[in-house]
């Protein structure tokens, strides 16, 4: 709607000269500088993915050694695994992850009480503080076959006790549900923020026409929001690849290694813990190059058919 | 894309301020760390190690009454620099201009400490340990098996060791049984596997604890546990554990023609996961040996009287409140009477003290270690000195009651005076498990299942790797151990059946190159025999 | 909102508050779960399947926590890096997010690539150190406000809010006005944008808080170390890794580990307090954009 106005005046503002807009380079310089020094500037160690790289000699001294890594790591027995499972928890995570915050902050905002709403959305969003080894812990206890609550719950109704953590077809739910149980209030904000810009006037008019609380949610408070879904979408596809390392490791165990064996873990276990940092490199640097282009696409993807894109 | 000059103006504007800032901060960072050096090198008798950080359970090393104490003894001032997380610091550490003069206490691999020996970054030692290490040489030269485990693939020592000469201390894993639960009903203390089973099931079956209710557990302990704790303990009994813990730990042992062959190949190892399977599917085993139980959970569970038995060096790993129901079982006949128990190597640590390039004095810094290689410097390690720390009891050193009564217990307690009694690894020989027993005015336990016979063999430290062979099986053993945990789970839980299976596994073992590593160490050991 | 409600209405918004009051409760429990915890004697924790209220009460934990000598410095620090380096965050990252969220403004696709180029290659821990060393900021508290200045993520958000809320005919007119863009910001968007500005504070302050990474790499200094990392050092005990076993032998271990199952949880509860207090505080300005959005239209 806004967006569209916007476009409208465009041509008016391509007249515009560098001498105009200087305010808005001069905005732009301490960003630029920043990402200059702490980005750019050491950006020259992406090389260590070929090279062997040894602290004795440093990054630029270190002897090449070409796609030696990456050859090892396509190469390793565990490849294709790895991969499947990193993307099989990652998509998992994308499909409830996004949405859910979305439809919950829709909730919060359709609450009248403003005790209630503040109680509750502050409620939801401390998990997001607790140190993931406490998240593990509690995970573990309360999913327990033999004492964990939940277990308590479904033999309580007749069913048969279930070792969620032990279980490889399992694990992927436990991860995921239980990511979102701790981000899904903090997800809510950016929402919440987007939300609270919307003109009151919009859904009073709608109510003088008769329009039902769903109809303005589906009608203003949705398309108010686009923008800022969309822009969440394309950026939490940019991390397909990348699956919370810490967490997994400590949910991991033999049982359900053959789900939960993720890229990180499996590069933690055959580059970090030998000091193989150029190995372990050149896996991260795999991973990221998937992102970017899976974000690249993505962003593609977006602007042919939104009005909202990252670039 | 910038069309106007003016863009591209504005983008080596930035740049050149960015370079501004890098440069007006490069000249004050050059300052402070000129400051820093000439504040360490101060007296020419100063040195500076790099160690892990103590600082939450103990007062800051440089604070600590033993190292005060012993810097008037030796004369040399010590500048300690204490990190925390020390493992994910290394790599940045190392690419500091100024390295510290030694690194303390801090765990390098025997990899790394080639490699990093063979490009300059750390001192090859042992020439050094001639001129200035009386105690240390003489160590090396009674005993072959510390110089080998010591001596890297290209013939130098690049660290001096953590050393425990008693296999009845902290280094043998032994099975701890509940001792009371026997007695309830009548049962001897297993001498056997089998009499292990019999033991167990009963417990699970017989209500040894007397409460009425069925919640008695057979072996237990934290999930993850079995597989490196009691299942290697087993192999000591099925004629799979001449080698010892770390030569286990790598997934080899030494056959009866003194070559080394892979223990999870082996059919002594199907003879283990079935005796494991059959012990998991009667209860013997707890259920949730694979998952969902971590040690907060266990120290509760046994806390209620519920463990049967479980693997550790030491019984109060379980907790104060029940550790005395157990009793020790360092070995357990097998069915074929083999035995051997699961005991490390003396040279528990093999990367204690490790000298820099930058040391500006590595024969003092070796001097100064060396104290520890004595019995004198053990003693002091541990105990501190009479009259301060300690106290004379009947022959016996027995800590000051400041230590003996402290709130967290005596090992802390003795932590906030002295350093060698927590974190191991430390560059330094143990004492024996009595004296240190004593200190605390305790007996240690005597193991009349530990003697030469029961031990294994031959004990082998980590085998000692060329950088090449470091490499190529690097990965093979990520894999393999990947691959052996997850079928662990299987033929012991059952879901696969052992006899039907177990040629498949040895296939997929080889795919993944079990075959290429047991080469390796094959080479490896050979050399290792022939240094 | 005072008219009157049709029953559907009044119907959905019972279905909606009863709906968020379980969503809330199954939250909250895992959160009571560690209060409880954190007063129990950890012996205790798992003796019922539901742990309700604290058993075998205790206060140790909080009493070991607050025991320690470091504790409050890590506060102090914490505060400080937490408020500074918020300052910084919210406006660099408003400075940036600005002018990339104007139509017009020139270089704007080439900048966002810059950007977003750098959420996914980095060149990784060392030169990233070697610079701040270069900087002369190891080891000195800047270096836990002044790098990672935007984050990317944020800043893109942010643009978004403003592309999406502030309307082009207040930007058109106050030109006309003669405004610079700087007035422009200063005077009309960030003024239309507080409710996106609390936001960031919030993602930046608890990304900030909850932060020790940075302080793990580049701080020797104890004094310096924020709380978080201080907390770190006494719930994840420095092990000593060993290549080949996953665990060595010890003496006193047990003593160690004890110390730790007690404090384990008051850990946390202490930790996050802080960042509670928080939301309450900023969630005004949420309120606050709403009455301006309102005002404007």
């Amino acid at each position: 709607m806004e967006s569209s106005v916007r476009k409208k005046l465009l041509p008016s503002a391509k007249g515009k000269s560098f001498l105009k807009q200087r305010w808005l380079y001069i905005m732009m310089l301490l960003p630029l500088t920043s990402l200059i020094i702490w980005n750019y500037i050491p950006m020259y160690g992406i090389i260590i993915s070929f090279k062997d790289y040894s602290p004795a000699f440093g990054i630029l001294h270190s002897p090449w050694v070409g796609f030696d890594h990456f050859e090892r790591f396509f190469n390793a027995f565990y490849f294709k695994d790895v991969i499947i499972n990193t993307l099989r928890i990652s998509l998992y995570s994308l499909a409830v992850g996004v949405p859910l915050p979305i439809i919950l902050a829709l909730m919060f905002n359709e609450i009248r009480n403003k005790k209630y709403k503040s109680i509750v959305q502050t409620i939801s969003y401390i998990p997001n503080f607790i140190s993931v080894i406490i998240i593990v812990g509690m995970v573990m206890f309360f999913t327990s076959p033999v004492d964990g609550v939940i277990n308590a719950v479904i033999q309580y109704f007749g069913g048969e006790p279930i070792d969620f953590i032990g279980n490889p077809r399992l694990f992927p739910h436990v991860f995921v549900w239980s990511g979102i149980w701790q981000s899904v209030g903090w997800g809510t904000l950016i929402y919440t923020a987007a939300m609270s810009g919307i003109p009151q006037d919009q859904y009073e008019a709608a109510y003088i026409e008769g329009a039902s609380r769903l109809k303005c949610i589906w009608y203003i408070t949705i398309p108010a929001i686009m923008p800022t879904i969309v822009i969440c979408t394309i950026l939490a596809t940019g991390s397909v690849m990348s699956v919370g390392f810490e967490k997994v490791l400590l949910m991991q165990n033999d049982a359900n290694l053959a789900t939960s064996e993720v890229l990180s873990t499996y590069m933690y276990k055959a580059g970090i813990l030998n000091a193989e940092y150029s190995f372990s490199a050149a896996v991260g640097f795999f991973n990221n190059l998937i992102n970017f282009i899976v974000l690249y696409l993505v962003n593609k993807f977006a602007q042919k058919f939104s009005e909202t894109s990252l670039w | 894309m910038f069309r106007s000059r003016k863009g591209k103006v504005v983008l080596l504007g930035t740049l050149m301020m960015a370079l501004l800032v890098t440069g007006c901060g490069g000249n004050s960072g050059g300052s402070t760390e000129n400051n820093k050096s000439s504040e360490s090198g101060k007296t020419s008798s100063s040195i500076s190690f790099l160690r892990p950080s103590w600082n939450n359970l103990r007062p800051a090393s440089k604070d600590l009454w033993m190292w005060q104490e012993y810097e008037k003894m030796s004369g040399v001032q010590v500048e300690w620099e204490e990190l925390s997380d020390i493992g994910e610091k290394k790599n940045v550490i190392l690419t500091r201009k100024q390295l510290p003069d030694a690194f303390y206490q801090v765990d390098w691999s025997n990899g790394e400490l080639l490699k990093y020996g063979q490009q300059g970054l750390f001192l090859p030692l042992e020439d050094l340990i001639k001129e200035h290490a009386p105690n240390l040489q003489k160590l090396l030269d009674e005993n072959e098996d510390i110089r080998k485990g010591l001596t890297s693939a290209d013939g130098h020592i690049y660290a001096t060791p953590y050393l425990d000469p008693y296999p009845e201390g902290n280094r043998t894993i032994r099975l701890y049984i509940n001792k009371k639960w026997l007695d309830n009903l009548g049962m001897e203390v297993p001498k056997t596997t089998a009499e292990l089973e019999e033991a167990l099931n009963a417990f699970v079956t017989q209500d040894p604890n007397g409460n009425g209710v069925n919640d008695e557990q057979g072996w237990y302990m934290p999930s993850g546990s079995l597989g490196w704790t009691f299942e290697q303990m087993m192999m000591g009994s099925f004629g799979i554990g001449n080698g010892g813990r770390k030569a286990l730990g790598n997934f080899i042992y030494v056959d009866d023609n003194d070559e080394i062959q892979l223990t999870i190949a082996s059919d002594g190892y199907k003879e283990v996961l079935k005796y494991e399977n059959r012990m998991y599917e009667s209860g013997a085993i707890n259920k949730q040996a694979f998952s969902g139980v971590d040690y907060d959970k266990w120290t509760a569970d046994a806390a209620k009287d519920t463990v049967g038995a479980w693997n550790w060096a030491a019984p109060d790993y379980i907790g104060e409140s029940v550790k005395n129901d157990f009793v020790p079982i360092n070995v357990l006949a097998g069915p074929d009477g083999d035995t051997a128990s699961l005991t490390d190597s003396q040279v528990a640590g093999a990367s204690s003290l490790v000298i820099t390039k930058d040391a500006k004095d590595p024969g003092a810094i070796l001097k100064w270690v060396d104290y520890f290689y004595s019995e004198e410097g053990s003693v002091f390690g541990y105990l501190g000195k009479e009259g301060v720390t300690y106290n004379m009891e009947d022959s016996n050193m027995v800590y000051i009651d400041e230590i003996l009564n402290y709130k967290d217990g005596i090992g802390l307690g003795a932590f906030q005076y002295v350093d060698n009694v927590y974190g191991g690894y430390f560059p330094y020989i143990e004492l024996s498990p009595e004296i240190r027993a004593a200190a605390g005015r305790q007996e240690a336990p005597v193991y009349t299942d530990l003697t030469e016979e029961t031990l294994p063999g031959v004990t082998l430290p980590d085998l000692p790797a060329t950088q090449e062979e470091a490499n190529e099986s690097s990965s093979i053993v990520a894999d393999l151990g990947n691959y052996v945990g997850q079928m662990r789970v299987e033929f012991v839980t059952g879901t696969k059946d052992i006899d039907q299976e177990w040629d498949n596994y040895i296939a997929q073992l080889k795919k993944m190159g079990s075959d290429k590593y047991l080469q390796i160490k094959q080479e490896q050991y050979k050399r290792y025999k022939e240094s | 909102m005072d008219y009157q409600l049709s029953r559907g209405d009044k119907v959905f918004n019972w279905f909606n508050m009863v709906l968020v009051g379980i969503l809330t409760l199954i939250i909250l429990y895992p959160l009571l779960f560690v209060v409880f915890a954190s007063l129990s004697d950890p012996r205790q924790i798992f003796d019922h399947v539901l742990l309700l209220w604290p058993r075998g009460f205790t206060l140790d934990g909080y009493k070991r926590v607050f025991g320690n000598s470091d504790i409050w410095m890590g506060f102090k620090n914490a505060i400080i890096y937490t408020g500074l380096g918020t300052a910084v965050n919210v406006i660099m990252t408003t400075l940036a997010a600005y002018p990339l969220s104007r139509r017009d403004f020139r270089g704007r696709n080439v900048i966002t690539m810059l950007f977003t180029f750098t959420m996914f290659f980095s060149g990784g821990l060392i030169p990233t150190y070697l610079v701040n060393q270069a900087l002369g900021i190891v080891n000195t508290m800047w270096v836990m406000i002044i790098p990672g200045a935007i984050s990317v993520y944020n800043m893109i958000i942010m643009r978004t809010y403003f592309q999406q809320n502030i309307p082009l005919e207040l930007e058109e007119s106050a030109f006309i006005d003669g405004a610079t863009d700087m007035q422009l910001l200063l005077k009309i968007v960030l003024p239309l944008s507080t409710p996106i500005i609390a936001v960031m504070m919030m993602f930046y302050g608890v990304g900030r808080w909850n932060g020790y990474f940075d302080a793990m790499i580049y701080l020797s200094d104890r004094n310096l170390f924020p709380l978080q990392l201080i907390l770190r050092e006494i719930l994840v005990q420095n092990q000593m890794g060993d290549s080949v076993n996953q665990a060595i032998m010890t003496a006193n271990q047990s003593e160690v580990n004890s110390l730790k199952q007690s404090i384990k949880y008051a850990v946390v509860v202490v930790s996050s307090v802080p960042v509670l207090i928080f939301y309450p505080v900023v969630s005004k300005y949420f309120e606050k954009g709403i009455m301006v959005g309102a005002i404007k239209g």
